[in-house]
């Protein structure tokens, strides 16, 4: 009876809406999704024409006649095809043979193809997330050139971008900003990788788009947003040797216009410490000295749902799109506190809980024929609690304790609103963006001034995109804000990108990059008997002009080899850096006073030969910056980077080995001592390899993959002093908990499969 | 049946790999022999001076730091003046002007002095003249106290005799402080008006003092710091660190072969320390005490927190030996 009305149902749609044809790759049978066509008559006359819906599926109505059926999708070579009822149900699109090509959204004013963007933008995609084992933002990065990583025990992974420190990276998800810095950087580690598609880097300002803390670069987060037609669940699970049990579901179900998805994860980590083997198992255990973990345990627990649902779309003039995402993220860190001397019967234990909730609202298309727009709308919570307790471990007995600095919440929000709208001409060559974007952020903490502050920025920015002949593209571009709180600066920024011959890109861009001095460093206010630490309200925000030069040169592919090479300079100059500094007798407070500048060279090669990928790169990274506000001098400071990645894909066993392989080098540091002499010491030079073998099972719908991480065993780095000057200790950075080894399994099910 | 392999495979996926937090199991506590433990309760802003006994095993007093200013020594034979350095006070010899002519604080800042945390009566900021410009210095929560300015006008066997007023000139008084031959000072509160209080005990029931108290550190440059620690009674109390051995293996025939110290603050603040967020104290620290009747005790720190975590609650052992 059920398949009996499922039947009549099909029968009577096909009456009135014609028939559906699903577009695939022909390399792997995934989706397209971004495609457009256009559906003509025999004779050439217009039936339709417009996007395929989000399950990669267009309507084509029943006709006597032929029809011709013309697809065109980023990535994939261009089909036209002539056809009678019955129609086929699937048609296949053959990859382009650019080969290492994707499809990027961030700055850019549709969907588009990585080489055709004006701007130089790094993708890292779903698969080598997977090859890797990656759990979070952090971990995905260990391979990526020019990023360093710190670690802090307490605050988590922290980042630098072109020798830029991460409060000057600004990391999106589908757009909208995340917020809850703790000392400038946004914890890596509470970024999961869960529900995430690909991500992308655009290295250098983009604050005319994204405004504050773009500086250095911008990393955007696209979620998994399309699905297979029917209900799709999935199920991840996760276990790593030094103690990692992550287990998440996710669930999407994907109608004709709408699509919804749900996604619910654990990501525990049961601490680890220097003397722990391998495949060490945490057990309930005496509350001795033994009891402190160098990386603490924490659990995260996460959840978002997301509805998206096409709102219009008329054929070639409307297309909106509209998403609404709301996510929750929990995070508890338990820091066991070292027993006190003499008798180890008593410590202090911290407890540190973060609590995100992330919203948003995005629009997105066409409304007309030649405009368009990009609509983010998000407010986005950020707690975070710390708790101590003095713990009697003759009985376990807990209390809190009462001293001043031991509770303390700090609480961030976020309300941000940024619409562009686009106008294309209809002949192509010219496109205009103009759009706002208003921001209000507040914060709540003990040691602010009357302890709750609030910044409004309202900016206006505009950029074209300008094609001078086939070959040159102009993107010009400028920004101008109101800030409640200090004066902001007008952002320029030129985008060029120049096709030197058929497979040869140039790009250069000059842009302007700031970042608003925070809240703490405009409001703190910290004044004790010991103690005078105050914000200074008059700051200017911090700013930079990047100049980037790229040049990329391609093979021109063949059916089975393709080869790219890729050329990259940089330079920053930063201005007006902020520091804490001793203003006067005991009042410390934070001054624009600092210089800094940096400057690489990075090249990469790509090459891929049958079911081969290679990859290597080489990275030369420097920065000259002040060591303290009273020596003006600048010390230069430069390390090389090189990279390796291979994979190689066995086809009959379903199977993909993968290699990644960096190599940092040697990194020169200088420390200021208290008499005004400048120390230096040398970072030693480290390497992280992992590797990785991902097989599937049960039709493609299981996915095992198992790996070793950091083969080179690499714990912490010291750094060796040389040099005269006496003061400054030696420095030691902290790189990953040793080698270990993971397994990693995703099963995926679509329910409307397994009807069939 | 498909959906029941699939159900299988995710239950199965999902339990794969799980763990949940692992709880403790208590330490058994040390067995300490016939070592006292004691504490005593500063508070956590350092408010109170405690005096203890360690024969009695008992605390003496208490007065909260801000109970007075100087302290007038009573001895029939001495004649020094005390600041109370718990509360960061400074006093500047005046030799330029009179009493009447000090109207303001000019001069205080060049010749400002405290007194050195050893106790030595040489090196007090009073022995450096007879007339003062005193700062009264801050209070617990970092409030300024303000001024007064004082001469001494005699010393006998029996008392001092002062003139001491307002800068200003107003509030001007003469007043007679008597020496109580069973205590080591006389205490003078001024409160815009002079007033004799009692602070300490008697000196013969008490060793040790638990207060705050002002350091004076040499480098990198010269610094009175307000630091928290133990003095001890200067009449007749004294001390040595031990350096050589564990608190465990020190005996009476050894601690009768130390030289023992002058100083009142041979104790002093630093058997803690702080790394910024919490403090730490070194038991490895062993003082060796002779108190005013003649015997020997050793004594170390074991704790700055009390039950609750607060911290300015130092407890100590010790063992009469």
């Amino acid at each position: 009876m059920k398949y009996l009305l499922a039947v009549l149902f099909a029968m009577y749609f096909h009456v009135l809406f014609g028939q559906e044809i699903t577009l695939r790759s022909s390399e792997d049978s995934t989706l397209v999704i971004d495609a457009r066509y256009q559906l003509l008559t025999e004779t050439g006359i217009l039936i339709s024409r417009g996007y395929v819906s989000e399950n990669g599926t267009l309507t084509v109505p029943q006709r006597q006649d032929s029809i011709t059926l013309t697809v065109e999708a980023p990535l994939f070579q261009k089909r036209s095809i002539t056809f009678k009822a019955p129609y086929p149900e699937t048609i296949y699109l053959e990859p382009r043979a650019r080969a290492f090509d994707e499809v990027v959204v961030t700055g850019q004013y549709e969907k588009r193809d990585q080489s055709e963007a004006v701007q130089v933008v790094r993708v890292i995609d779903k698969k080598k997330i997977e090859a890797m084992g990656a759990q979070n933002l952090r971990d995905v990065l260990t391979n990526e050139l020019n990023i360093r990583l710190t670690q802090d025990n307490i605050l988590g992974a922290g980042m630098s971008l072109q020798g830029i420190g991460g409060e000057n990276v600004k990391i999106l998800v589908d757009g909208s900003p995340l917020i809850g810095r703790q000392n400038g950087n946004i914890d890596l580690s509470q970024i999961n990788l869960n529900n995430i598609e690909r991500i992308e880097i655009i290295e250098g300002p983009m604050s005319v788009n994204y405004g504050t803390d773009a500086l250095a670069g911008t990393i955007n987060l696209i979620t998994k947003k399309q699905f297979e037609k029917g209900v799709n669940a999935g199920v991840t699970s996760y276990y790593e040797s030094i103690g990692n049990y992550n287990a998440g579901l996710t669930f999407g179900v994907q109608g004709k216009r709408t699509t919804f998805s749900a996604e619910a994860a654990r990501y525990y980590f049961d601490g680890w410490r220097d003397d722990e083997r391998n495949f060490h198992i945490e057990r309930k255990r005496l509350a001795d000295t033994l009891r402190t973990k160098q990386y603490k345990p924490k659990e995260q627990l996460f959840g978002s749902v997301m509805i998206s649902h096409r709102l219009r779309s008329t054929p070639g003039k409307e297309n909106l799109m509209l998403q609404v995402r709301s996510g929750i993220f929990t995070e508890e860190i338990m820091n066991r506190g070292l027993p006190l001397k003499p008798y180890y019967t008593f410590a202090f234990d911290d407890y540190y809980k973060t609590l995100r909730f992330d919203n948003s609202v995005n629009l997105n298309g066409n409304f007309s024929k030649n405009w368009s727009l990009n609509s983010v709308n998000a407010y986005n919570y950020y707690k975070r609690q710390k708790n101590t307790y003095y713990n009697d471990l003759t009985t376990l007995d807990q209390q809190l304790t009462t001293a001043e600095n031991d509770q303390d919440t700090s609480t961030f929000d976020l309300l941000l609103s940024r619409t562009s709208f686009l106008y294309d001409t209809p002949k192509g060559g010219f496109s205009l963006e103009t759009g706002y974007e208003f921001s209000l952020e507040s914060t709540r903490g003990r040691r602010i001034v009357d302890q709750t502050r609030q910044i409004g920025d309202y900016a206006l920015f505009a950029t074209a995109e300008i094609k001078a002949g086939k070959r040159t593209t102009f993107r010009p571009g400028v920004r101008y804000a109101y800030n409640t709180a200090f004066k902001a600066p007008l952002l320029p920024s030129l985008f060029v990108r120049q096709e030197l011959g058929k497979n040869t890109i140039l790009r250069f861009s000059y842009s302007r990059g700031f970042r608003a001095p925070s809240l703490k460093e405009l409001y703190f206010f910290f004044v004790d008997i010991n103690h005078n630490i105050q914000g200074n309200p008059d700051l200017d925000a911090e700013n930079s002009n990047n100049f980037q030069l790229n040049l990329v040169t391609s093979l021109k592919p063949g059916k089975k080899t393709a080869w790219q090479l890729e050329n990259r300079f940089y330079y920053n100059d930063l201005n007006n850096l902020i520091t804490l500094a001793q203003v006067s007798g005991t009042l410390y407070s934070y001054v624009n006073l600092l210089k800094s500048r940096s400057f690489g060279y990075q090249l990469n090669n790509k090459f891929r030969v049958g079911k081969l990928t290679l990859e290597a790169g080489a990275n030369i990274a420097g920065r000259a910056s002040q060591v303290s506000e009273e020596n003006p001098a600048l010390y230069r400071s430069v390390y090389p980077e090189y990279r390796a990645n291979g994979s190689y894909r066995f086809v009959k066993w379903h199977s993909t080995v993968s290699v990644f392989y960096k190599f940092t080098g040697k990194t020169p540091q200088f420390v200021s001592g208290t008499d005004g002499s400048v120390a230096q010491s040398t970072i030693s030079d480290y390497q992280i390899m992992d590797i990785s073998l991902s097989t599937d099972f049960l039709k493609r719908s299981l996915l095992v993959t198992i790996g070793a991480k950091n083969l080179f065993d690499v714990t912490t780095v010291f750094g060796q002093q040389s040099g005269e000057a006496h003061s400054a200790g030696s420095s030691s950075l902290q790189i990953g908990t040793g080698r270990s080894y993971f397994v990693s399994l995703k099963y995926h099910l679509n329910i409307r499969k397994h009807a069939r | 049946m498909p959906a029941k392999r699939s159900l299988t495979v995710i239950t199965l996926t999902l339990l794969a790999f799980t763990s949940c937090k692992k709880d403790e199991l208590p330490v058994s506590p040390p067995d300490k022999g016939d070592v006292i433990t004691a504490s005593v309760e500063m508070t956590p802003s350092y408010k109170y001076q405690l005096y203890f006994d360690l024969g009695t095993n008992s605390l003496k007093g208490q007065n909260p730091k801000t109970d007075w200013d100087l302290g007038f020594a009573c001895g029939a034979d001495e004649n020094h003046v005390v600041l109370n350095t718990s509360k960061m006070m400074f006093a500047a010899a005046i030799t330029d002007r009179t009493f009447e002519e000090i109207t303001d604080t000019s001069g205080y800042g060049v010749a400002k002095k405290t007194d050195d945390p050893n106790g030595d009566p040489a090196l007090t900021a009073f022995a450096q003249g007879d007339l003062f410009i005193v700062n009264k210095g801050v209070s617990e929560t970092g409030t300024q106290l303000g001024f007064f300015k004082i001469r001494i006008l005699s010393v006998d066997i029996s008392k001092f005799e002062v003139r001491i007023a307002k800068l200003d000139g107003s509030q001007e008084a003469l007043v007679n402080i008597p020496k109580h031959p069973d205590y080591n000072y006389t205490f003078l509160n001024w409160n815009n008006s002079p007033e004799i209080v009692s602070i300490e005990p008697p000196k013969s029931d008490w060793d040790l003092q638990f207060t705050q108290y002002t350091h004076l550190f040499y480098e990198p440059e010269y610094t009175p710091y307000l630091v928290t620690g133990c003095l001890l009674n200067s009449s007749n109390t004294n001390a040595i660190l031990v350096s050589d051995r564990s608190f465990e293996s020190v005996d009476l025939a050894y601690a009768q072969g130390l030289l023992l110290s002058p100083d009142r603050n041979e104790i002093g603040y630093n058997w803690k320390e702080f790394d910024g967020t919490q403090y730490t104290v070194d038991s490895e620290l062993t003082y060796v005490i002779r108190d005013n009747e003649g015997y020997f005790y050793k004594l170390r720190f074991i704790d700055f927190y009390n039950n609750q975590g607060e911290k300015g609650y130092p407890r100590f052992e010790f063992q009469q030996l």
